[in-house]
């Protein structure tokens, strides 16, 4: 694996009383796209103001291609940023907002020309050379921003948040298009995001961030299937926990009892650590994907893990319905179920009696949280 | 906002020069003329600051405080006659059509950049016994007449002997009527603006659960609408009470109000050291004034922090 | 005029179409032009008082007169030198009061901005005493004798302590829309403090420059009280002549230069409005 290009090293930032990076060290390879990913609060801004240079980190190191660039002011770093308002300089048109970097970097003007076309024709703003910033759409705005950061050829461009402020359509679109222009450009992305779906579409890896902690880095895939805690597990999809009141491995197996679940049996290879502890064994929770979990108006057999409840509100989502299973202590799992199913149920005003039921296999056991 | 700590040399490049000047042709002058209200005159061009009280205690001659008395009172009733104006006509511009806002805004504002002595000058051409108002004041009278005396009421004497012109000049009415006209641009800018950022679903919602038109001006209006009427009555009343001009020209000697008393000390009686003690007196009644208007603004920013 | 359409479609609320407060609204503004209309109309009567209530025919003989009154347009262009100068002084130190108080967090912050608005608040009366005595206690009243235009001094340094806490005012409410985000961007595309200053601040500041600019010039050229103090014997300004001359008479020379500086004031007002649409649609 290639040396990072990124190195973010035991990194902390204090503002007055609150600590909005505890310790977060995270490798970044050249020629990802490295996805930020937490919700708001968490830190990933405050990181990404600190690789940018706009914040300085109160403890650790930032290196950059294995140098250090911790105390580097932002207009001396090979980085560049889109900003969540694009901040498209309101007086300049497109073609001055985007050779605005290369003249400070005093390229000689001839090839500011050819450059500031080539990024132009990158983000196909070709057409809009001329225009004022006021003459063009969120969208196009946007486009002169990634323009003006992508023709100074940065080692790495920052993105934050870049997809909120576009509608729905559009958002879809450009996340293709930001991928594309990824590849054809080579450089690496490091993208901030609260929209989980967002990283999972267009992040080669994301690092989840809470409370200025970071608490998993790994491929979107890894993410899903392999939560590190239930926080992980419930930021990324959705899934339904069961606290685990108590356990007992054995042989390569651990039986676990949880609240409202029979006995689930599991096979382990060994006990995992977060059980040993101290903590008490509700700090670990069972969890099952919705889409894993099926209904039933009749008791399922032994071999599935199954609860009983009464049938809530079925929401229709075009390919498929979630259901709500409402349990007895007025909390509530959900079910994603086919529409053919969906039809069969009856209405949520009858409180029918139901189970819900999925395979011992597709649950995951895991901490409540890591810290 | 950032802290000074890393850019000591930038703030004070950038805050000394305002500092300096304030310091020099604010704070010192202001210090002169309290030094002053302390002071007597011992020749005719020196004046000594011998912390004498004299000066204040002047205030209290019968003759000053009915000064100060009609002072205030002549700018209260200016400031309420300019809210009454004020507020109706804050609320059309407020609600008038986007398109129309701004001309009328520009409408209002405009005589405010006018210059003051010449708003101040062209009311004499109004207000004279032989004005442009008793002109409108006699016309109308005379179609009153014409039209009692074709309905065959006129010799019941109802409207007296005939046209009395209206005395304004020279009265507190004049003086009113200057002081209502030089200040309603300022009334009305604070009041249209706390009655622009209301939110009209407010008004929606007080009609939506049964008030009428009256009830919503009165219990939801009005009441959201007070911390731009406070605003207004504060900036319209403090310039009021200080007016020079408005009394000078158009109350003809007649209706002097404390500015005038100062300028007399000043221009005239020569006596610095008294017209330095009631400029003071002016000075303090603003500030209170003024401090009544932050405890106003501070008391809210509680109520809202609390909620 | 929109407001003034018939329309039967009005909501409930919206006020600008209820018949008694359009009244209200006409008759107030008939109330706050009618003074002005009628100065201006009676600069071309053919009449020897200015005050003069019956219409003797039109003239424009009392603007020559007064364009030929000589120690008037000495008045006039003393107003005008004194307005240029302490404009320039008030918008420089209007902007540095406003970049204070806009960016930094110091101690004693809320001081230093009462210390700034105060000018703003208290009465001009008391504003031209205190610099009266203050221009006579260090001796300067007698420029009046030195030679143009630094006879105009004490007027110019006056003028601009009233008008620069308005000027900081207006730069500042400006400099509040900044996006910082700008800033930001310019230093990550390599722009130095000064850079980012001249290239992204200055150019986001400028229309709050110009309309502090135009504020500090009206109200030059609209005070009377505080120049009526600070001004010597022999320095006169176009609002203290004005005054001298209206306590002498009323006359429609003095008509005539109002409506001169009426329009003056329009035209300025004018070329701020224009600027400023122009300004915001780029």
């Amino acid at each position: 694996m290639s040396d990072p290009i990124v190195s973010i090293r035991n990194i902390s930032k204090q503002f007055d009383s609150v600590l909005a990076l505890d310790d977060v060290s995270i490798d970044i390879r050249p020629g990802e796209i490295f996805a930020l990913l937490g919700p708001s609060g968490c830190g990933k801004s405050t990181l990404l103001r600190v690789i940018s240079g706009f914040e300085t980190p109160t403890s650790g190191e930032l290196l950059l291609d294995g140098e250090d660039m911790t105390q580097l002011p932002p207009n001396k770093r090979p980085i560049n940023m889109v900003f969540q308002s694009y901040a498209v300089f309101p007086h300049m048109n497109v073609e001055t907002n985007v050779a605005y970097g290369l003249k400070m970097d005093k390229v000689p003007s001839d090839e500011i020309k050819t450059r500031v076309a080539t990024a132009l024709a990158q983000v196909h703003l070709e057409d809009f050379a001329k225009r004022m910033p006021d003459q063009l759409s969120g969208g196009q705005r946007q486009r002169v921003a990634l323009a003006r950061a992508l023709v100074k050829k940065p080692r790495v461009l920052l993105l934050d948040e870049p997809l909120s402020a576009l509608d729905a359509k559009l958002r879809d679109a450009m996340r293709l298009e930001l991928v594309k222009l990824q590849e054809t450009v080579g450089i690496t992305f490091i993208i901030v995001t609260h929209d989980q779906a967002e990283a999972m579409a267009m992040a080669d890896r994301i690092a989840v961030l809470e409370s200025g902690k970071l608490r998993q880095v790994a491929t979107p895939e890894e993410l899903y299937s392999h939560p590190i805690d239930g926080f992980v597990a419930d930021f990324i999809g959705n899934i339904n926990s069961f606290a685990v009141s108590s356990w007992h491995a054995d042989n390569g197996q651990i039986s676990l009892t949880a609240e409202h679940l029979n006995t689930v049996v599991l096979a382990i290879d060994e006990t995992p650590a977060f059980l040993l502890s101290e903590a008490p064994a509700s700090d670990a929770v069972l969890a099952v994907r919705p889409e894993h979990v099926t209904v039933s108006l009749t008791q399922p057999d032994e071999n599935h893990v199954s609860l009983r409840g009464t049938l809530g509100d079925v929401a229709y989502q075009g390919q498929h319905c979630i259901a709500e299973i409402r349990l007895d202590n007025g909390t509530s799992i959900s079910a994603i179920i086919d529409n053919a199913l969906a039809k069969s149920l009856p209405s949520a005003l009858e409180q029918a009696p139901i189970w819900a039921f999925w395979q011992a296999n597709n649950m995951l056991l895991l901490p409540r949280k890591v810290d | 906002m950032q802290s000074i700590r890393n850019n000591v040399g930038v703030f004070l490049s950038f805050s000394s020069p305002t500092f300096i000047w304030l310091i020099l042709f604010f704070i010192v002058p202001l210090g002169i003329v309290w030094l002053y209200s302390f002071g007597e005159n011992v020749s005719l061009t020196e004046i000594e600051t011998t912390w004498t009280l004299d000066n204040y205690r002047r205030m209290l001659e019968p003759e000053i405080l009915k000064l100060m008395g009609r002072s205030v009172w002549l700018a209260f009733a200016s400031t309420i006659i300019c809210l009454l104006v004020g507020f109706p006509m804050a609320l059309v511009i407020a609600t008038a059509s986007p398109n129309a806002k701004p001309w009328l805004l520009l409408l209002i504002m405009l005589p405010f950049w006018t210059n003051l002595l010449i708003r101040t000058y062209a009311l004499l051409n109004i207000l004279g016994t032989r004005g442009r108002l008793n002109d409108l004041l006699r016309w109308l009278y005379e179609q009153a007449d014409a039209l009692i005396n074709t309905i065959g009421l006129g010799n019941l004497g109802l409207l007296g002997d005939g046209f009395t012109p209206l005395k304004m000049l020279g009265t507190p009415a004049g003086v009113i009527y200057g002081i209502v006209y030089v200040s309603l641009p300022f009334a009305i800018l604070p009041i249209y603006s706390s009655l622009e950022r209301m939110d009209k679903s407010l008004l929606e919602a007080s009609m939506d659960l049964g008030g009428s038109q009256w009830q919503t001006a009165k219990n939801v209006l009005i009441p959201l609408a007070m911390p731009g009427v406070i605003t207004a009555a504060i900036i319209t009343f403090i310039p009021a009470l200080g007016q020079f001009l408005t009394p000078d020209l158009l109350g003809r000697g007649q209706v002097d109000m404390i500015a005038n008393v100062i300028e007399r000390q000043f221009k005239r009686a020569n006596d610095w050291p008294f017209g330095s003690a009631i400029s003071l007196t002016l000075l303090y009644a603003t500030f209170m004034l003024l401090a009544i208007r932050s405890f106003n603004d501070a008391a809210r920013a509680k109520r809202a922090s609390k909620r | 005029m929109p407001l003034f359409q018939k329309n039967n479609t009005a909501g409930p609320f919206d006020y600008s179409r209820k018949w008694l407060l359009r009244m209200v609204f006409i008759v107030g503004t008939v109330f706050l032009y009618a003074p002005i209309v009628v100065l201006i109309i009676f600069s071309f009567n053919d009449s020897k008082r200015g005050g003069n209530i019956i219409w003797k025919g039109f003239t424009t003989k009392y603007y020559t007169k007064a364009f030929g009154n000589e120690e008037l347009m000495l008045a006039f262009g003393n107003s005008l030198t004194i307005a240029v100068a302490s404009t320039v002084i008030s918008v420089l130190l209007g902007a540095l009061t406003a970049i204070v108080l806009w960016r930094f967090r110091f101690p004693f912050k809320p001081v230093y901005e009462g210390l700034v608005s105060l000018p703003i608040v208290i009465p001009e009366i008391c504003m031209g005493v205190s610099l009266a005595m203050f221009f006579s206690q260090m001796g300067w009243m007698q420029t009046g004798d030195s030679h143009w235009p630094f006879n105009l001094t004490n007027i110019i340094i006056a003028h601009i302590t009233f008008s620069f806490p308005f000027a900081a005012m207006v730069i500042r409410t400006r400099l509040q829309s900044f996006n910082r985000e700008m800033e930001e961007a310019a230093k990550d595309l390599g722009a130095s403090e000064f850079r980012v200053f001249k290239d992204i601040l200055l150019p986001h500041m400028k229309p709050g420059l110009v309309a502090g600019a135009l504020l500090a010039f009206t109200l030059s050229l609209d005070d009377f009280v505080i120049t009526f103090f600070t001004s010597g014997p022999n320095t006169v300004t176009f609002p203290v002549k004005i005054y001298s001359m209206v306590r002498f008479s009323v006359t429609p020379e003095i008509n005539a230069a109002s409506t001169v500086l009426i329009i003056m004031t329009l035209v300025l007002t004018f070329i701020a409005l224009r600027y400023q649409r122009v300004d915001s649609t780029s």
